[in-house]
Order: structure tokens, then sequence, then C-alpha cells
């Protein structure tokens, strides 16, 4: 098990920015698992532009957007891992994650941030009747 | 010429495939549909291993109930089939009369029913600490237990392809006649079959078969059950199936959990026109509601993941039709096999394969397998055996499905194997990818990736469920896109489309 300060769970918008916000905070031990094969999150589908307005005072599209958060994350050498699920956390912040490369990995983070998004409730959730 | 055609690959026709895969005989399973287990009742029930108190005492029904249930220690665990003798309780709430609980237990007693007590509210609160404030007593049976209806199927009709068995999917039949000494089968392509042998396990069209060849007619009425399905976030809410007393106002809407964990409200009875009329409507999830709500007081109808029906062929007489009628030799019904059909299966299928290897005097086989492995289940693994899986092969290291936990490696797997999956919904049944909370809103293009890359289609090609279900229509029609436009009959597109919007 490796030992870590901050273990962020999502490389979408919101952990992209904690861990850039952590880093320039002095935290050096830290490291970003993202699901999906590449940084960015839900950004990746967004691309209507106005997105960047306050952050960076122009317009840009969600892909631009999320890749100005993955240049900076890149910059400042912040590790992270790619196609990596995290299984479950446990109550003392252990962290069990997967992914093809490394296989079953466990982290024990003295902080945790959860970055993961949301889902949304489909049809059958919201009790509407009707064909499938 | 074969020695057995068996029509329909549902539950039981599965189940009479394998039974017969003991034997040195050549069977061949038709089914209309594209996948095993899909055609009607087998993948839409409250897959219940049903006790046998329920039934008449003397029927049909009563006798493969008791029959099959103590068959599924063993088949289940040659086949690998998720399977949990969880207990029934029948539950009688204030106002109820408590003599319904007592009537049920001597008609219990009459079927032969073993491990049967009446509790009292004190005992029943022990075992059930969440049930409804109203409960008062209740029945206990120790037999009845949950079993996953489609896994079962996908099981015995694998395992009943390993021992020789030959399937043929997407294969309607027309007609079946007798002509001399066997019996002609008539597919919807015109092509004629002949086989010494027939047998009836059509579900819900076994009525249209049995009446071309028999004088002893019956129909099949077509009753629809709807249910909701609550997140496996509450799989402890109740350890035993929980059925209702029975009383005048209906026969009660059962909660269980199932062998995935999740928790069924259902069914409603509602009788109906059309044997494809799958919808679920507001008052039948209104009345799966209103009375679920008596056994489990806060039901969090925020945690939904969803609601379906399925429609069983309820046959006009009341009981199920087993065997040859007297008017058609080497013809043989499993047919108006509705609840508890799941349970009798493995009885059913018993009486029919000996029936049809008397009259065709067939040996044993030596070399039948009777075991099937079931597709890793990465979700019930420990972290030692995940760990193991993905370094061997790192498909297992990669979750399409997140609701669910299921793996690339498992979906792969599930198109692989014999009678494998060929669509989003076959690779659902076989795996769980798509079945969690989000309903398949994640894992659904992902999944279509890895069919179209296994089976070697285009992207848009790959269907959602039976054919002519495409995800997205292409501008230029393909050659496939072409032939399925072909076979859409209007009545299908009727189905599909039933509101004329």
């Amino acid at each position: 098990m490796r030992e870590l300060d901050v273990l962020i769970i999502g490389g979408g918008p919101a952990g992209l920015a904690a861990a850039v916000a952590a880093k320039k905070a002095g935290i050096n031990d830290l490291l970003i698992l993202e699901r999906d094969d590449h940084l960015g999150g839900i950004l990746n589908q967004c691309i209507h532009n106005g997105f960047g307005l306050q952050a960076f005072g122009e317009e840009l599209t969600g892909p631009e957007y999320a890749q100005r958060y993955v240049d900076m994350v890149e910059e400042l050498k912040i590790p992270y891992q790619c196609e990596a699920m995290v299984l479950s956390v446990s109550d003392d912040k252990v962290a069990t994650v997967i992914n093809p490369k490394e296989g079953l990995q466990q982290f024990k983070a003295k902080a945790l941030i959860l970055a993961m998004g949301c889902r949304e409730r489909p049809r059958g959730a919201l009790g509407i009747p009707g064909w499938r | 010429m074969r020695d057995v055609i068996i029509i329909g690959a549902g539950v039981i026709g599965s189940a009479i495939a394998r039974e017969l895969s003991k034997r040195e005989l050549d069977v061949l399973v038709v089914e209309r549909m594209d996948d095993v287990a899909t055609g009607g009742c087998t993948k839409a029930n409250t897959a219940i291993v049903h006790a046998g108190y329920d039934a008449k005492p003397g029927t049909k029904k009563a006798y493969y109930n008791v029959r099959g249930n103590p068959m599924f220690d063993q088949l289940t665990a040659d086949l690998e089939i998720p399977f949990i003798r969880n207990t029934s309780l029948v539950v009688a709430f204030e106002g109820d009369d408590i003599q319904g609980l007592y009537d049920l237990f001597t008609r219990g007693v009459e079927n032969g029913v073993p491990d049967m007590q009446i509790i009292d509210e004190t005992t029943l609160r022990k075992l059930e600490p969440n049930i409804g404030s109203k409960a008062r007593a209740a029945l206990r049976v120790g037999t009845g237990g949950i079993v996953c209806p489609y896994e079962m199927c996908m099981a015995l009709a694998e395992n009943a392809l390993a021992n020789g068995v030959e399937f043929r999917l997407c294969t309607s039949v027309e007609s079946v006649r007798p002509e001399g000494d066997h019996w002609v089968v008539k597919l919807e392509n015109g092509e004629e079959l002949t086989t010494k042998t027939v047998v009836n396990a059509a579900g819900l069209y076994s009525d249209k078969f049995n009446n071309m060849v028999s004088a002893h007619k019956f129909d099949i009425l077509p009753r629809r059950g709807e249910y909701y399905m609550v997140d496996k976030t509450f799989k402890d809410v109740f350890n035993a199936t929980i059925f209702q007393l029975p009383t005048d106002k209906g026969k009660g809407i059962l909660v269980s959990r199932t062998v995935d964990g999740t928790v069924l409200l259902g069914p409603t009875a509602n009788d109906i026109d059309t044997k494809e009329d799958t919808r679920t409507t507001a008052s039948g999830l209104a009345e799966v509601l209103e009375f679920a709500c008596l056994t489990w007081n806060n039901i969090p109808a925020r945690n939904f993941i969803g609601n379906f029906s399925g429609v069983r062929p309820r046959p006009s007489n009341g009981d199920f039709w087993v065997g040859e009628p007297d008017d058609a030799p080497g013809f043989y019904n499993a047919a108006g096999i509705e609840s508890p059909g799941l349970t009798g299966a493995p009885a059913i299928a018993q009486d029919i394969a000996s029936a049809i290897s008397e009259r065709l005097s067939a040996k044993g086989k030596s070399d039948f397998n009777p075991k099937r492995h079931a597709i890793p289940k990465f979700r019930e693994l420990s972290n030692e055996e995940r760990a193991e899986l993905i370094a061997k092969d790192p498909a297992y290291g990669r979750i399409v499905c997140r609701c669910e936990t299921v793996t690339e490696g498992e979906i792969r797997e599930s198109i692989r194997r014999p009678l494998g999956a060929r669509n989003l919904d076959a690779v659902k049944r076989r795996t769980r990818a798509g079945m969690g909370r989000c309903q398949s809103g994640f894992c659904m293009p992902l999944v279509a990736e890895i069919i179209a890359r296994e089976t070697g289609c285009r992207l848009c090609e790959v269907d959602k469920g039976k054919a002519g279900s495409y995800l997205r229509r292409v501008g230029h029609a393909t050659h496939r896109s072409d032939q399925i436009r072909r076979q859409i009959s209007p009545a299908h597109r009727a189905y599909r489309n039933p509101e004329g919007g």
C-alpha cells in the first residue's frame, strides 16, 4: 500500500483545479486518478464555447478549457493515472484502485478529494412508465 | 431426420434440451428471437424458486413445483447459476384473517412441502426487523429461494450445446404437422424440417402449436405483471422473500431481493390483449407501490433504478400442459408454463426427456459433461483474485460498467463464449453491464464498441436488442441494415412503435 498526502479521485475540471491549487499550496505528494484514458472529464464532450470567461478572460470550448488545466498539471509535474478506476474507499481513507497496467493498487491518503462528477437519473429511476 | 426438435429456448425448452443431451439423441432447438431467454416470460419474472404451498393440491403446478424445488441445489452448483435459499415468508397484516396462513400451511402439507412454521409477530420482527408496522404473523417456509432466471436459461442452453444439442436462433416456426410416423416442422422461411418428435416449449405461443395438432385445445391468455426495481444499496432490507397473504383485495405484492442484490417489488396481474405488450403503466406501478408499502413502509422511491413488466403465459384451463396429447403421439407439450414454472423446469424437463428417450429407445451418453462455467464476476471477487485476474489478462483491469463493476474482460467473454452475446441487451443479461443505477447511460457506447470490435461489424450496426434495433441509422444503407429493413414486417414495426408515434 502506498501512502500519500492527497489523493484526488477524478481528472475532470474539479479534480484538475484542485490538484493545481494543492500543488501551489505546497503539497507535493499527491496523485490524480482518472477513470477515462485521458484527462478532462465531462468537458471533453462540451464542445460549445463560453468556458473560461471567469478563469482566463476568454471564450473557450470545453476541451480547450480542460486543456488549460491539463497543461498546468503537466507543467507542475503533478502525477496522474488514467484508466484507473476506484473500486472502494474505506473509512480510514484507503482507496482500492484497478487499472490494466498496474493491476490492483491501494493508496492510503491523509486527505481525499472526491471530484467524480455525478450520474444522471434515467427514466427508470424516475418511475416513468412506458415501453422499454 | 432429427430425433427431437424443441420449439422455444426459454428456460423450459433449454432445460429439456439439456436433459435430452444426456442421451444419444440428435436434438435441435429453434428459437424465434436472436438470443436464448428472451422470447417472453424467462427474461422478466419474479425470479423465485417457490416452495410449493401455493398451488392447488393435485395440479401439475403443485406436483412440478414441489419436485423441482430440491433439484436446484445440484443444478445450480453444476452450472454455476446464482441461487440462494433465502426462505419465503407469507405475511398477514392487521385486519387480515390469520386463518389464511393456516390454510396455506395445510395446503403446503398436502403438497408435501417440508420446513414450514407459522410464526408470531415477535419472531417475525426478529427475522425481519424492517417489516411494516402492521405485520402481525407469517408463514415461514425454509425451502423458498431466489435464482437468476435468464442466467439459469443461458446456463442450461450453453451446457446443452456443449453436450451436442444444436440451436437455431432467429428462426420462427410457422407450423407443425404429422406425416406418417414422423413430424414436419415448417419454418417461416419455408424450410421444412423432419423429426421423430417435437417438443412444444413455445411459452406465450404454445397454444398455437398444440392447437395445430391436437383436439385437446387450450388458449394462452397473456397476463402482465409490472415491477419496480430498487438499487442494490437496499439489498439487506429483508432477508427472506416477503409475500403478502392473499385477501379479497388482491393476491398481494411481494418484496424480494434478487441474487444480484437489487430489490424487486411486484408483480401486478392484468389480463391483456396482446402477448407482446410489455409496457409498464402509471396505474400498474401505482398499484405496486400501494401494496408494497405495507411490507416496506418507507420504500426509497429515490432509489428506484427501473421498472419493467413481464407477460405470463396463463393457460385457459389454469394448469400446466406437460406430455403427449393422446391424439398426437410424438408431440410433447411443455406448455402454459406460468408460475411456478421456473421452479418446476428441472422436473418438467426430466419427465419430457424420459418420455422421449423411452419412445426412441435412446441410450445414455457416456461422456455427458454436467458442468458449465459461468463468466467470472469481477464484482464478487476478493482483491487477491482480482489482482490475479488482471495480471493474467489486462482486460479485467478495465471497468466498463461502473454501476455494476463489470470489466471489459467479462464483456469480451460474454461475446466469445458459445451462444455468445451479439447485442447490448444480450451482453447486459450475461454480465450486468447496463443493469445498474444509471441504466447503461455511461457504458452503452463502450459496450457497443467492444461488440463491434469482437464481431467485426460497424459501430452503427450494433443492435440494442432484437434484430433491427440498431443504435443509429446510417445515411447510406449498409448491406446489413438493408437486410434488417427487409426483415422487419409491418407487425414488427407496430410492436416497436405501438402508439404509432
